[in-house]
């Protein structure tokens, strides 16, 4: 069952997650669920690095954003491994024949 | 010591492809593989390497794979994460940027034959350090 929290933030803070909420169309009660679910599945050391970081140079710190860029890159780096097992697995035998050899989308004639 | 500038790689849809049929084969270790990792990886060689790709090479890497049967979820959600894998690499490129119809021959080649083939090239291959072909790989 859904409890109901009351937390005091800075009001830039309050301003940036109903900036997010108008953005991306969701509640403001739905922006702090996501960012506690994501926040407490963090592994502590992690958390603590993410606290420091903002501490020191805010959102938009180039470290903080550099290390986002990262994460992004990684996450889909696994969602590309995963959706090629799946593709892999899903492949239809029979498409395959002409396929195997020289396989090509399209004759390609020069460039020009 | 400045970090050094990513190299900026276009791999021929081709070799995507390839990379998903030698995988269907069994096959392990190839070039196309291994090409693939490497730019899931972000690095060549200890460099840092940025994909380029066009929405259109990426509509084409789509529609090869529903052709050969893949289930469509898994075709979007690799897309998606191509497009993905673009913006964040370290260049953070955007493939909605690279629009260019026509077919050019402006990325430096090795040989005297043209390595760029038609629609699937990014428009902006002049981006590209360097462009990979299937016909330069072996699946």
């Amino acid at each position: 069952m859904p409890k109901a929290l009351s937390a005091t933030v800075p009001e830039p803070l309050e301003a940036r997650a109903r900036a997010i909420a108008r953005q991306e169309n969701r509640s403001l009660s739905n922006v702090v669920e996501n960012a506690l679910g994501v926040f407490t599945a963090m592994p502590k050391e992690l958390r603590d690095q993410l606290v420091a970081r903002l501490a020191v140079g805010g959102p938009d710190d180039a470290a903080f954003r550099e290390a986002s860029r990262e994460l992004m890159f990684a996450l889909a780096h696994r969602r590309f491994e995963a959706a090629r097992v799946a593709i892999v697995e899903g492949i239809d035998d029979q498409t395959l024949d002409p396929a195997l050899d020289g396989w090509r989308l399209e004759p390609e004639g020069d460039a020009r | 010591m400045t970090a050094a500038r990513p190299l900026r790689i276009v791999l021929d849809v081709n070799i995507f492809v390839t990379d998903v049929l030698s995988r269907r084969l069994g096959r392990r270790g190839t070039t196309s593989q291994k090409l693939v990792d490497a730019m899931l990886a972000g690095e060549i060689g200890g460099r840092p390497a940025q994909l380029v790709i066009s929405l259109a090479m990426l509509e084409s890497f789509r529609g090869a794979l529903l052709r050969l049967g893949a289930p469509s979820a898994a075709v979007d959600a690799a897309t998606s994460a191509l497009l993905d894998l673009t913006r964040n690499g370290p260049d953070a490129l955007d493939p909605y940027l690279l629009l260019d119809p026509a077919p050019r021959d402006r990325c430096p080649r090795q040989s005297g034959r043209p390595s760029i083939g038609r629609a699937r090239t990014p428009s902006s291959a002049d981006r590209a350090s360097m462009l990979l072909r299937r016909s330069q790989t072996r699946m």
